[in-house]
């Protein structure tokens, strides 16, 4: 079994991350990678800022509708 | 109901009032453009601005300046989207044709064969002024809209609706692979037009 994955495996993972949870080995694994890979780190942190600008955007308006909910 | 935007958009005298028209005025078209991205039934898509700016006039005096009337109005599309969605009575009417089955991996262009970064990955400063952060959120905006087909609709249910993936496949009649692939690759080509369009230039 090869303990290291490529930083082209390391990127699919952390796509398939985002949309469902991984197995405890390959997390780990991937744990491994990161630790030692500054390039797959920066993608890592790329993805979650995508992913908390659509959010974040949207922390206001979720009270928002809440009273406009609560409103009706 | 189809004469509210007519009515809303009436000229008042009330200099208030009369910027209040205008901002409704503008409201449809951007509502519009947003709801296209997830509902590519265009007559639903209609229906559903126009529900939505039924409820902001129905409860305009309700909404206070907290947030402007586009974010208000929004966060009402948002929900009568999602629960378009999860209505059971909706006919799921997806074409997948053409757009999903464009062959390339975006991974292909980052990696060498031996699954190495092409290029140093730049770290992405993150702004730090309001007005940069809601600049910033255009540019994705932008960024969703230029999306192919049903990537920009998966992206927004998931991302933005919160549904999860296998909802998202279900929704949309499509398999969760597919599902998955259009996720991954949207994901892809947001990071690398914001790379461009915005991180690129803030960075020098």
């Amino acid at each position: 079994m090869n303990l290291l994955y490529a930083c082209r495996k390391v990127a699919e993972l952390l796509l398939l991350s985002q949309d469902e949870p991984l197995g405890i080995l390959q997390r780990l694994k991937l744990k491994m990678h990161l630790l030692l890979c500054g390039n797959c780190r920066i993608f890592d942190a790329q993805l979650h800022t995508i992913r908390h600008l659509v959010k974040d955007s949207d922390l206001i308006n979720e009270s928002i509708a809440e009273d406009h909910r609560q409103s009706k | 109901m189809t004469n509210i935007p007519a009515s809303v958009a009436a000229p008042s005298t009330n200099s208030v009032e009369h910027d209040r028209s205008l901002e409704f005025a503008e409201l449809r078209p951007k509502l519009m453009r947003h709801v296209r991205l997830l509902v590519r039934d265009e007559s639903a898509a209609e229906d559903l601005v126009q529900e939505t700016l039924l409820a902001v006039f129905e409860h305009r005096e309700k909404h206070s300046g907290t947030a402007s009337l586009q974010t208000w109005a929004t966060s009402i599309l948002k929900n009568k989207v999602a629960d378009w969605y999860r209505s059971p009575l909706r006919t799921r009417m997806v074409s997948i044709a053409g757009d999903e089955q464009d062959s390339g991996n975006a991974l292909e262009d980052l990696f060498n064969e031996q699954g190495e970064h092409v290029t140093p990955v730049q770290a992405w400063q993150q702004p730090d002024a309001q007005l940069e952060q809601q600049q910033l959120k255009k540019v994705l905006d932008h960024c969703v809209e230029r999306l192919p087909g049903l990537q920009a609709t998966t992206f927004m249910m998931r991302e933005w609706l919160g549904f999860d993936a296998n909802e998202v496949a279900e929704r949309l009649g499509i398999s969760p692979e597919n599902c998955r692939m259009l996720l991954h690759r949207s994901r892809l080509s947001l990071r690398s037009c914001l790379q461009v369009r915005w991180y690129a230039k803030a960075g020098v």
